[in-house]
């Protein structure tokens, strides 16, 4: 054996296998847009949509209050109304209720059923269904319950006649119905048959009761779910017989897979670093769809940085709004002009007036003792939020401001009403919306301290006055006021109206058709085969 | 050999109080509130405290861990804050899942180290750029190499699934199980091969094989007779600790690659503060580690009784 | 316990070849690891850019005129980055194993010298401590402190220690055992005589080397962390962070990920690599 003078041979080896990883990554990772035939479509009529991450909780729609999840409680629920699909602007749009009539005093609603639709169970949908779903929904106390807390009655002259009053006036309500974390309809047998000892709660975990064209088949929560197409469905049907819904669980995965054709079609969830191998791609169909959220920024008025409203106002304008929006969102979104998000407020009457100036932040910078610090916080893991955090954090930076950009689980995001002097001086979101399309909707929870997304609690009596007074009589100059007197704070921007970025396979087809402003996912029985 | 595991027995279950103490005492240092969890964001602060009564948070530490054992040792270990689920229901779907990343990779990780540790010691020529390419690579972020491996085989090649678990029969599940259990298994197989390297060489290079040599023993025979029975004792021991890495792997692993795992549960339960799971999942591999390196010792005393 | 004292996990080290180095290479090697500590160093005046500010158009490739490994998502220097993250986790990583070499040591040593139930009490508490599975209760501990860089790095020497302490007590014990220390003991040497004259530089050694050996681990768990979002919160530089929070970027920019986590690679590759480098100079075997 051959013991010593094999130094050298060593190190030459070493390199060569230092150079064999690189050169596998250099050669893998580069070119990533060759230019491919597209994928074929599928002969089994299995459409396979990716979630990226876990859906969080079950998808039980009187649970559910986040995100992806959606895909599943939307396909396989319906509610009475929801937002017209395909449409730019907040438009209620019959489900099941074909029409509808609401009293000059925003308080009697009454919905006129559709005829023929049926639960998974088989049992019929008819106006019983609406006063067990309200019911179960104020019983399971989830996020959404508020929307039912102010029904006093739920009348049912026949079976397809739902008349619903109010305790109080409220021109919300439609939107309460058509958001898709609204109430949707639930078969009253089988939440009946299995009830539990939480309202089906747990049953609810991995089964559905809906009337949607889609049905639970199979729930691996965490790994993949499969919907199998409802034979009694009463609307059209896609020519799509299985949906799977597969997990992954990091985005890079899912990317490869959608370019590998295992996935058929992805909705807003790669990151915007793909956008430009995706856009105006031969291989591959993207769109983007209109939405109700946007990018904001909130301004945290209890710390000692910003105690002062000019201070507050002099960081907003100091936001390169435009460039920002175009350099981290790009093609995703456009930067917003109005204080609520597009189209809540006709003609747009509720214009925000930020107009970008660094003058004003330089000359605070120059009043404050060098090297003061500051914060900008963003929820962790949300890239773009992070990117426009470190953006402005490197802005201040060039001003003379300690300013660092830091990320916080949206846990700690979330705790921060509670104390707001633990939260950073200012946060930045990515991605955030209302439920619906009211204004109020969105009004109430961005500057209502009590509103739930309103993290440093920065809120003024009069404009929570005039949301409760707009919102009880539909009064739109109202809104606008009430959102003109929150501007002044300086603790609000609402930067970009966000779009969904879908990607699909060029096979599929219906991809506008089935997603609308409120839902953020697709509609599978309007998808379809391209001939 | 009775008293030994006797002895071993009793330290084992001192280790597991020790970890369950940390893992509580972990919760309590955390900056969640159980209570403001359970109740959300707006609930008043009254109804956070009548809440924390409820739960028993107002209680004396003392109480409060020996409830938690008690909730432990039958397994309850509370509701998850991001699933709405019983952490158990989710474990009991997500172990699974790990221990066979796991065990797949620890047969991987022992192939590649015994192929190691052979080519090494026996001088196999041009081994030694494999050996070369396993150094550089298990020095290499584990997160990046299960990308690139992604990359290279399943979006270039096409050779291999890049994630989930694998539906329709053994050989799709198999299959998925390559990738991950190959990168999983990396920085283990160089560890134990060393090991076995070491002892390789030392018992080639010890009077008793030279002695077999001599008598004109081919070198398989010398290999199966002396070397592999008087290197594996520490290699067991190696392994056995070797374990605890894959565990810990599989947190980066599995969400790489999607595997519907504790690790990757465990990934998905750190940004959003959801403590209770990541104190059950930290509990659960803990104590399969402790167990096991209690059984690796156990086994190697069995072998070797000096130990004892 | 029979607990035998192993090398911890990836002790990776040795060359692909010999495990005995020549001593020129091996020189060479701890060289290496000189310059990169160097590099570490002088990285603030070496880097061309601000590492947190955006100085050019993003996602510029790799040989751009102005910058040489490109730019990140924001537009900025990747080497720059880089250079700074090397200095984070370089010095982050020789923090937790120089914590784990002093505290461990000094209980070692304690334990070794004290005997009776001094050692016994020690031995105890550090054999408790090995038992538990350390990345996992690492990954915990920091959970439960919350990210940050300090918290990082508080959390895992807390477990990095124990090691140290079983492995410096068992040489201590076979130098106390030696003729001349026991010889200088029953001269009536002091205790802390006996300990700085006689034991230290019989252990010091094995202790360096393994010391050395550990630091790639540490990076690694480090960059591990960080991909788990425990790490060094952005926008400061820190390898591990930059590699993992780029990941997504790897099928559009792949350089941006990929840059810093080569950066890891050679840092882990050196570290073990010099490790053996010192085995071989100091004559030590393990």
């Amino acid at each position: 054996m051959r013991f010593s003078s094999i130094g050298r041979r060593t190190r030459t080896l070493l390199v060569a296998a230092a150079a064999v990883p690189l050169f596998v990554l250099a050669a893998c990772s580069g070119g990533g847009d060759e230019s491919g035939a597209p994928n074929a479509a599928p002969t089994d009529g299995t459409l396979t949509v990716g979630l990226l991450g876990d859906i969080g909780q079950p998808p039980d729609p009187d649970v559910y209050y986040a995100n992806n999840g959606l895909a599943i409680v939307l396909n396989t629920y319906e509610g009475l109304v929801q937002y017209a699909n395909d449409k730019d602007t907040v438009e209620i749009a019959p489900r099941l209720a074909t029409s509808w009539e609401v009293d000059p005093g925003n308080t009697v609603f009454t919905f006129h059923l559709r005829q023929g639709v049926t639960f998974h169970d088989g049992t019929p949908f008819t106006s019983a269904a609406v006063k067990v779903a309200f019911d179960r929904r104020t019983a399971v106390k989830g996020g959404a319950a508020y929307m039912v807390a102010g029904v006093k009655d739920v009348a049912t002259p026949d079976e397809l006649t739902a008349v619903v009053t109010l305790s109080a006036p409220n021109s919300a309500f439609l939107d309460y119905l058509a958001s898709p974390f609204g109430p949707k309809m639930e078969s009253p047998t089988a939440l009946a048959a299995n009830a539990g000892s939480d309202d089906a709660q747990t049953y609810l975990q991995t089964h559905d009761v809906g009337t949607g064209p889609y049905t639970i088949e199979t729930a691996k929560p965490g790994t993949s779910w499969t919907l199998k197409q409802y034979a009694g469905y009463w609307g059209e049907k896609s020519p799509f017989t299985t949906v799977e819904l597969p997990i992954y669980t990091d985005a890079s995965a899912l990317q490869l897979a959608f370019d590998h054709g295992d996935v058929s079609a992805v909705v807003a969830a790669l990151p915007s670093s793909s956008l430009e191998k995706y856009e105006g791609s031969k291989q591959f169909d993207s769109y983007m769809l209109p939405t109700l959220q946007s990018a904001l920024v909130t301004v945290n008025p209890t710390k000692e940085f910003f105690r002062s409203q000019q201070a507050r106002v002099a960081f907003l304008q100091s936001i390169d709004q435009k460039s920002l929006v175009d350099q981290v969102l790009g093609s995703r979104s456009e930067p917003a002009t109005t204080l609520y998000a597009k189209g809540m407020i006709p003609g747009g009457a509720d214009k925000q007036e930020i107009t970008y100036d660094p003058a004003p932040m330089t000359a605070y910078a120059k009043t404050l003792p060098a090297g003061t610090a500051m914060t900008i916080g963003y929820a962790s893991g949300n890239t773009n939020a992070e990117q426009m955090a470190n953006i402005q954090a490197a802005k201040l930076q060039a001003l003379g401001i300690k300013a660092t950009a830091a990320s916080y689980p949206t846990s700690q995001v979330f705790g921060w009403i509670n104390d707001p002097t633990q939260g950073p001086d200012a946060f930045f979101d990515g991605n955030n919306g209302p439920d619906g399309g009211s204004p109020y909707m969105w009004g109430h929870v961005f500057w209502d301290a009590s509103g739930g997304i309103n993290y440093f609690g920065c809120e003024v009596e009069e404009v929570n006055a005039q949301l409760d007074q707009a919102v009880a009589t539909g009064d739109d100059a109202l809104y606008v006021a009430a959102a003109e007197e929150y501007a002044k704070t300086g603790c609000y921007y609402n930067l970009s109206y966000n779009k969904d970025w879908v990607v699909a396979q060029k096979w599929l087809t219906g991809v506008e058709e089935s997603h609308n402003i409120g839902a953020n996912e697709l509609d599978f029985s309007k998808l379809g085969l391209r001939k | 050999m009775l008293r030994f595991l006797l002895r071993r027995t009793g330290s084992l279950i001192v280790v597991l109080l020790v970890l369950s103490a940390v893992v509580f005492l972990l919760q309590q240092v955390s900056p969640g509130d159980p209570a403001r969890a359970a109740l959300g964001a707006n609930a008043s602060r009254a109804a956070v405290a009548a809440e924390r009564h409820r739960l028993g948070l107002d209680d004396p530490l003392a109480v409060q861990f020996l409830r938690f054992l008690g909730h432990a040792v039958r397994g309850d270990f509370g509701t998850s804050y991001r699933t709405h689920r019983p952490v158990a229901t989710d474990l009991a779907s997500a172990f699974p899942a790990t221990l066979e990343l796991v065990l797949a990779a620890f047969v991987v990780a022992l192939l590649l180290a015994a192929l190691f540790a052979a080519s090494s010691a026996l001088s196999w020529p041009f081994a030694g750029i494999g050996r070369g390419v396993l150094l550089v690579v298990a020095t290499a972020p584990p997160f990046l190499l299960a990308l690139v491996g992604i990359v290279v085989f399943y979006a270039r090649l096409d050779w291999l699934p890049g994630s989930g678990r694998g539906e329709g029969g053994p050989g799709s599940e198999l299959a998925h199980l390559v990738l991950p259990a190959t990168v999983l298994a990396i920085a283990p197989a160089l560890a134990i091969g060393r090991i076995l390297r070491a002892g390789l060489e030392a018992t080639l290079a010890a009077d008793h094989v030279r002695t077999a040599r001599s008598k004109g023993l081919g070198q398989a025979a010398v290999l199966g007779r002396h070397v592999v029975r008087n290197a594996i004792g520490p290699s067991l021991a190696m392994s056995g600790l070797q374990l605890g890495f894959l565990f810990a792997g599989t947190v980066v692993v599995e969400q790489v690659f999607s595997w519907p795992g504790m690790g990757n549960y465990l990934a998905s339960s750190i940004p959003t503060s959801d403590y209770p799971a990541i104190a059950a999942v930290t509990l659960v591999l803990g104590a399969v580690y402790v167990v096991v390196n209690t059984l690796a010792d156990v086994l190697q005393t069995a072998a070797d009784p000096r130990l004892a | 316990m029979s607990t035998v004292v192993l090398p911890r996990r990836a002790a990776l080290a040795t060359l692909p070849g010999r495990r005995r180095t020549g001593r020129r290479t091996a020189w060479t090697l701890v060289a290496l690891l000189a310059a990169l500590t160097l590099l570490a160093v002088v990285a603030r005046l070496l880097a061309p850019d601000d590492p947190i500010q955006p100085v050019a158009a993003p996602q510029l490739p790799l040989g751009s005129p102005e910058h040489l490994l490109g730019t990140d998502a924001i537009g900025r220097d990747v080497l720059s980055r880089t250079l700074f993250g090397l200095q984070t986790s370089w010095f982050s990583a020789l923090a937790v194993v120089a914590v784990g070499l002093l505290v461990g040591g000094a209980v070692g040593v304690a334990a070794g010298v004290g005997g009776g139930w001094v050692d016994a009490l020690l031995m105890r508490v550090t054999d408790l401590f090995l038992a538990l599975p350390s990345t996992l209760v690492a990954i915990a501990l920091v959970a439960a402190l919350g990210p940050g860089l300090r918290n990082t790095l508080l959390g895992m020497s807390i477990v990095w220690w124990p090691y140290y302490a079983r492995l410096v007590r068992a040489e201590v014990r076979s130098v106390v055992a030696r003729p001349h220390v026991e010889a200088a003991r029953l001269a009536g040497v002091g205790r802390v005589r006996l300990v700085l004259r006689h034991v230290l530089p019989g252990v010091v050694p094995t202790a360096v080397v393994t010391a050395s050996l550990d630091i790639g681990n540490v990076v690694l768990l480090l960059a591990g962390l960080s991909f788990l979002g425990l790490g060094q919160p952005a926008p400061a530089a820190e390898l591990g962070a930059d590699t993992a929070a780029n990941t997504q970027l790897l099928l559009s920019a792949w350089w941006v990920p990929v840059v810093p986590g080569v950066a890891v690679l050679l840092l882990s590759l050196v570290a073990n690599l010099a490790g053996d480098g010192i085995r071989t100079l100091l004559g030590t075997r393990r």
